[in-house]
Parts: structure tokens; sequence; C-alpha cells
């Protein structure tokens, strides 16, 4: 079987791109409770990689709020905040996400 | 037969506003996610408040003994403790209710759902008396 890589490192099937499994591994640790570190972890990592903006993030959480709920929703949505509020303090000060 | 469909209740933004208060402003959010968070607001009335928290047939308080249950039962303290603080600040439950209603829950979701939920209720109370 073909592999490519996580974010993280670790080896994943081919035939989804980074991407994808960027959104997917979102949506899978928000619909779980006691994973936001995990959440929050991912999130940084893949803004970092450049495998998804911002937008494209705050978009997938609000996607899946009908599946998972309100509740979990607006736990993911404070997570991504720290997450973005994180990859922009170690960012040098001219190109921070904040508008 | 019921007359409640005909009586023009509370709006789902007044209960809300009522219950959890008006949602707070997100200054210093970035701003892709502030953008969510005011469509995920707008959602949470248009899909949740107004369609299900107004219909007749069950009132505001035994809806929210029911959101809370829920909650404690999934494990979401964190957005657990507005509706605590909102349920306290509504009137619509007692600080006493509140607490029977964390005990009441353990014999159904095990204690340590409970317990985190107890934390949760204290720094409410907590708070109330600061």
């Amino acid at each position: 079987v073909a592999r490519g890589r996580t974010p993280d490192g670790q080896d994943g099937p081919a035939g989804i791109d980074a991407r994808a499994r960027s959104v997917e591994s979102i949506s899978v640790l928000m619909a779980k409770s006691g994973v936001e570190a995990s959440l929050r972890r991912h999130i940084h990592a893949a803004l970092t990689e450049g495998l998804i903006s911002a937008e494209e993030i705050g978009e997938v959480i609000l996607h899946n709020c009908i599946y998972v709920g309100y509740p979990a929703t607006w736990l993911a949505l404070g997570i991504a905040r720290e997450a973005l509020d994180l990859v922009d303090a170690e960012r040098p000060a001219a190109e921070g996400t904040k508008a | 037969m019921s007359t409640a469909g005909s009586m023009a209740g509370p709006s789902g933004a007044d209960l809300r506003d009522r219950i959890l208060g008006p949602p707070p402003a997100r200054d210093g959010w970035p701003a892709p996610l502030a953008a969510c968070a005011e469509a995920l607001s707008a959602g949470e009335v248009d899909h949740l408040w107004d369609p299900y928290w107004t219909r007749p047939g069950l009132d505001a308080r035994a809806r929210l003994v029911a959101s809370i249950a829920t909650m404690i039962a999934l494990g979401q303290e964190d957005q657990l403790r507005p509706y605590l603080a909102g349920a306290l600040r509504s009137g619509l439950l007692s600080e006493e209710e509140l607490g029977e209603l964390v005990m009441h829950a353990a014999g159904y979701t095990g204690f340590p759902k409970s317990l985190a939920a107890r934390h949760v209720l204290q720094a409410v109370f907590d708070e109330e008396e600061a």
C-alpha cells in the first residue's frame, strides 16, 4: 500500500492530499471530547505547514456544526483562535493573519 | 386546543439573550475566525433558539434542564458554564436546583462527568459571589 505523510510526520494512506487529510483530522478531533490539545496542535501544524488557510479552518468548523452540535463547535472555534494566535506570535510582525 | 401557538412568545434571540446574554464582542480574534463566530451566533439563533426553544409544549425551564443534562453527559464543560450561569441569571433554576441536577446526572453519566460539572458549577457560584 502506498503511504503518504501526515503533517505530524506520521505515515498515512496516499490517494488523499494533505489538505483533505487536514480537513478530516480537524473534523474528527472536534467531534471527540477530551482531545482539545490534539486539535490545537493539529491546527497549529496545518497552518504552519501551509496545508490550509485560517478561513478554511473556520469554515470546516462551521460546516461540522450540524453534525456535532453548537457546544462542540464553539469550543473548536475557540481552540482555532488560540492556534492562530500562536502562529501569529511565532511569525515576523509584518505578516500576521489578523486583518 | 392549545392556544400557545397563537400567542406571540419571546423570540429565539430574546430567549438566548435572557439565558446566555448577547453574544460577546470578538475583539482581538483573527478576522477569518471572527467572521465565523458571527455566522455561528446567527446560525445558533436561526437553527436552535428560534425553531426549538420557542416551541410550545415544553417550557424554557425544562428545555434548560435538558440542555444542561446533555452537556454534562457529553462532557462539554466549556459550554456548560454559560448555561449554568444563565440558569441563575434568568432565574429559571436556583443554585439548589442546579446542584441537584448535577448530582442527579451522576447515576446516569458516572461520577467523573458529574464531578467535572460540579467543578464548573462551583466556579459559577464563586463568580456570582465575587
